[in-house]
């Protein structure tokens, strides 16, 4: 019972700790909230459901040969692929961060889960 | 079925270069970490990682002269990956897909000699993301409709404007379309006159690049003159091999200096599996990266590893997910060393500056005694001074 009540919290993403991240639009920087869901790094407005949510689940690991090098990182195109955009998001330290990002509903997941 | 996924571990283990040990690993001797490196960057779907690197070098470099916190400087300070990108010519001005290291820095250099401004410039005037655009549609030259859902897509976007530039006449329009899309602070007058460029690449440098920086003190940074140098050096060492690559490397960090490396980073992923990478041949994927640490790690007696800390162009994400960047130093060099590189290694130092020979400790031989006890030569030398022996 302790285990599933452990496990219930773990899962539960409003007491995931939340990450503050920013992203520049022209002049100015947005605040992302990112929070823990289901063990993938996504917007705090990705609670219930959300497309960046969905995509992950359709999330597809085929590469093709020379995909990386001169045309990018992979978690990048693996964003591309499932219909995203790769975005950079910043912490304090001005550390960069591959987020694919969902126009449609304002979605972010962390590129890098998409390709584990 | 135990086998089965077994075997899948240790496919996808052999599918990257980058590798990383488990924490069973434990930390022996000392290890070499250069502090003050600049924050993570990431290339993301642009084939700039020559330039990211580069970017790494020139600031840790720049920061160290100045004497100041690199990691405490806004975004907007920070040196400008684009601008550095376009010194990857010898002729300057032009923004290319896949570059050489070694080249921007001597370019760069170069121009520092010549009492020219290098124009390196301040991120804030040529941010990395105006290229990130949204997925953008746009009609081929056959006509025909399609949408760029790859990478980047203000580099397709660009790259439209730029091969129908003369089938629209309207100059005014292309140069608002450009404007609006990338959303950069420039004048639709300095933005028409780019598409007089007779190269793309040197038309996405003179969109991206906010010329008018250049008029401001402030906008660019001034990078003191340094010495660029490459390892190996093809015309004098024609055989170089891990043992005397890692030699270097460690020297070089002892020195306190980051190094670029060159190596191929191809890797195939199908499915769950990835296939073991091809390190020679046109399956060479080229990628640039910066090793900035080294450390001895053994599990036992006999399964030792040195690792090697990279600072990758792939995010903070890629750095937390790959032991803070730290992975195993064979496969890496190997894939430098031995692919087809010239120079492997390339790195900066100041002018007239003298590096202090590190010599590697290596494990004094053996002796064999009677009793089955392995001492060091020396020991038993200082043992005998003192007229005690070993039996």
């Amino acid at each position: 019972m302790k285990f599933y009540l452990l496990f219930l919290l773990l899962l539960n993403p409003t007491l995931a700790k939340t990450i503050s991240l920013k992203r520049l639009v022209p002049n100015k920087y947005l605040t992302v909230e990112i929070v823990l869901s289901k063990g993938l790094r996504v917007s705090s407005n990705c609670q219930k459901s959300c497309l960046a949510l969905i995509h992950s689940k359709q999330r597809s690991l085929k590469l093709k040969k020379n995909s990386i090098g001169l045309k990018g990182h992979p978690a990048s195109e693996i964003c591309h692929k499932v219909g995203g955009k790769n975005i950079i998001l910043y912490d304090d330290l001005k550390n960069q961060y591959d987020y694919c990002f969902f126009t449609k509903d304002q979605s972010y997941i962390n590129s890098w889960d998409l390709v584990k | 079925m135990i086998l089965f996924f077994i075997s899948l571990i240790f496919s996808v283990a052999e599918g990257s270069i980058y590798q990383t040990v488990g924490t069973r690993y434990k930390e022996v001797g000392q290890s070499v970490v250069i502090k003050n490196m600049p924050a993570y960057r990431t290339q993301d779907g642009l084939g700039l990682c020559y330039a990211a690197a580069t970017t790494t070098l020139l600031d840790h470099f720049y920061c160290k002269e100045k004497k100041i916190d690199c990691k405490s400087r806004s975004n907007d300070e920070r040196i400008s990956l684009l601008s550095v990108a376009g010194h990857n010519s010898y002729l300057g001005d032009e923004i290319h897909v896949g570059g050489r290291p070694a080249k921007i820095l001597n370019n760069i250099k170069n121009k520092i000699l010549n009492n020219k401004k290098p124009f390196i410039l301040k991120e804030k005037c040529a941010p990395y993301e105006s290229l990130m655009l949204e997925h953008y549609a746009y009609r081929d030259r056959n006509g025909m409709a399609q949408t760029a859902r790859e990478q980047a897509a203000g580099w397709y976007f660009l790259k439209n404007i730029f091969d129908n530039k003369y089938k629209n006449r309207d100059r005014n329009t292309l140069a608002c379309t450009i404007k609006e899309k990338l959303k950069i602070n420039k004048s639709l007058e300095s933005i028409i006159k780019t598409l007089d460029a007779f190269i793309f690449e040197n038309f996405v440098y003179q969109v991206l690049i906010d010329k008018g920086c250049l008029s401001q003190e402030s906008s660019y940074i001034d990078i003191p003159l340094f010495e660029n140098k490459n390892y190996p050096d093809h015309d004098k060492e024609k055989s170089v091999n891990y043992t005397l690559g890692i030699e270097k490397l460690n020297n070089l960090l002892l020195n306190k200096i980051p190094v670029q490396v060159n190596i191929c980073a191809n890797y195939v992923v199908e499915g769950e599996t990835a296939k073991k990478n091809e390190i020679m041949g046109d399956a060479c994927s080229g990628h640039a990266v910066v090793v900035s640490g080294m450390k001895k790690v053994c599990r036992n007696k006999n399964d030792c590893k040195t690792l090697i800390k990279i600072h990758n162009s792939y995010g903070k994400d890629w750095q937390d997910n790959h032991n803070e960047g730290w992975v195993d130093a064979e496969p890496i060099l190997k894939a430098s060393i031995t692919g087809d590189f010239r120079n492997s290694f390339n790195w900066i130092q100041p002018v007239g500056k003298t590096l202090e020979n590190f010599k590697v400790r290596r494990k004094p031989k053996r002796t064999k005694l009677k009793n089955k006890k392995y001492i060091a030569p020396a020991l038993i030398k200082g043992r005998q001074c003192q007229g005690t022996a070993y039996a």
